[in-house]
């Protein structure tokens, strides 16, 4: 990874001094590197701003996803009835969705941001939450059903075990494109943020700043990823997921 | 078809009818099965004994007829907790360990866990050392003894069979059926169980119910009461006359000899 990474830099430092379309649209990295030592606090402020609005947004829309599973499992016909608009409504586009946030919340609100990341993860996670709840093995149930279990043991030993892979796999979905959300909706409109330094870079053609969004945003989804896969690993032994394969 | 097992019905089935699919797997079965007896099932795949155990347990409907366990419905059991089911797999959580497992199944049956019972148990069944292992880290056999053990911390009145020893090597399940045997016997359970193996069967159980195979007549049931049969006591040294049922049981019964 790391040789990969180190080619990629040199490559790209080289073909940058040697032509100034490369150095105009994706500048050269010790040019990056001198606009992150420059403009710091910027850069640092941006990043904090868009993490939050991510991490908040996968957050809640995690919580939400577990919710409407719960209210699923206790009343199942109610998916048969909710699931089929929460699909539908994964159609509406989500630039459409963007500057209506704006509008709602203002633009230097963090909750517009937030709420955009939150809708963009939520059908990844719920998805996910759903087909688990489709999938618990009949049998463990009717072991259940034999120990005369209420619904709270129920949830606790059969359908929460067997549902947390799917959940991480809906999570590990989300952390990147909870990224893309709050980038996106700053796009819209906001007083900082990674989105609004790659909008305004991009229109001025300030190549190193541009870059240094997107640099960032890539870093921002690998944090969020790996603590997806961090919160996982907590789940012990008997634990086996997917982590086996990050 | 019709069988019985006549005194003191604890089980009693009437008129049972079985559809699976659109496929009418048992017809018309009539059974009565007393406290404490053991019968063992017995009959080539696919005829229904699963079924037959299934629809006992309360995990299937029936067409027609009906079923009471101690004149009660079979669900109404699962309340008093009186009924287990032992799985072909052991269906363990494995997010629990050994330990856990068991203080759950005692939690589940709203007692507090004793610990001189849970001891007891553990003990019996050889599972003393491995309480802190999750089912993942247990062997086969291991897997099944837990599952014993879970389905004797609930003290059933009536324990259902189904094949539970099946993945085993014949010395391991000839191992873990003394155990489970001593437990049924202390515990004074009524046990229902499938078999493929006949020496099995007339080993350790009192009577046999045989299901006959069902080509081109409708699959059937019948009883062999195994009380005027010497005991087996060495599966490799069968007497005489059970090496006869054993093999009218073949020749009749087209049963799978494992």
């Amino acid at each position: 990874m790391l040789v990969v990474l180190n080619i990629i830099i040199i490559t790209w430092q080289f073909s940058g001094e040697r032509s100034i379309n490369v150095k105009l649209f994706v500048s050269t990295p010790i040019i990056i590197f001198d606009y992150v030592l420059d403009n710091y606090p910027l850069v640092e402020n941006s990043f904090i701003r868009t993490g939050t609005e991510a991490l908040v947004g996968i957050i809640v829309s995690a919580s939400i996803s577990i919710l409407l599973t719960l209210v699923f499992f206790l009343w199942p016909k109610l998916l048969t009835i909710v699931y089929p608009w929460i699909v539908v409504s994964q159609v509406v586009p989500f630039v459409v969705l963007a500057p209506l946030t704006i509008v709602i919340f203002g633009e230097e609100s963090i909750a517009g941001k937030i709420s955009l990341s939150t809708i963009i993860t939520f059908f990844p996670i719920m998805g996910n939450l759903v087909t688990a709840l489709k999938n618990i093995p009949h049998e463990e149930l009717e072991v259940m059903t034999i120990l005369d279990a209420n619904k709270l043991n129920i949830l606790r030993h059969t359908i929460i075990p067997n549902s947390l892979t799917y959940f991480y796999s809906g999570l590990k979905i989300a952390a990147p494109i909870s990224v893309i959300g709050a980038v996106l909706a700053e796009f819209s409109g906001a007083d900082i943020g990674i989105g609004k330094d790659i909008f305004t870079a991009g229109n001025k053609l300030e190549a190193d700043k541009q870059i240094t969004g997107i640099i960032n945003s890539m870093l921002l989804a690998s944090i969020i990823y790996f603590l997806v896969v961090l919160v996982e690993s907590r789940h012990g032994k008997w634990y086996r997921g997917v982590k086996n394969n990050d | 078809m019709v069988t019985s097992v006549k005194s003191g019905a604890f089980v009693s089935l009437k008129n049972v009818t079985i559809n699976k699919g659109g496929i009418e797997i048992l017809h018309d079965v009539t059974m009565d099965i007393s406290v404490g007896s053991s019968i063992a099932l017995l009959g080539p795949s696919g005829c229904g004994k699963t079924t037959l155990l299934r629809v006992i347990a309360g995990l299937e409907k029936v067409v027609s007829g009906f079923i009471t366990i101690d004149n009660e419905k079979p669900c109404e059991l699962y309340k008093s907790q009186a009924l287990m089911f032992l799985f072909q797999e052991p269906r363990l959580w494995k997010h629990l360990t050994v330990n856990e497992t068991l203080r759950l199944t005692f939690k589940l049956h709203k007692r507090t866990a004793n610990e001189a019972e849970l001891k007891k148990i553990l003990d019996q069944l050889g599972l003393a050392d491995f309480t802190e292992y999750y089912p993942d880290a247990l062997s086969v056999g291991m897997r099944a003894r837990l599952a014993i053990a879970r389905a004797f911390c609930i003290r059933p009145r009536l324990l259902l069979a189904d094949e539970p020893f099946a993945a085993l090597d014949p010395v391991r399940r000839l191992r873990l059926n003394h155990q489970f045997r001593d437990l049924c016997k202390q515990d004074e359970c009524t046990t229902i169980w499938v078999t493929h193996d006949i020496v099995e069967a007339m080993q350790f159980a009192d009577k046999i119910i045989v299901f006959t195979d069902g080509e081109s007549v409708r699959p059937g049931i019948i009883e062999f009461d195994l009380a005027g049969y010497s005991k087996i006591t060495d599966p490799a040294a069968i007497p005489l006359d059970c090496l006869e049922l054993r093999k009218s049981l073949l020749d009749r019964f087209f049963i799978n000899d494992t």
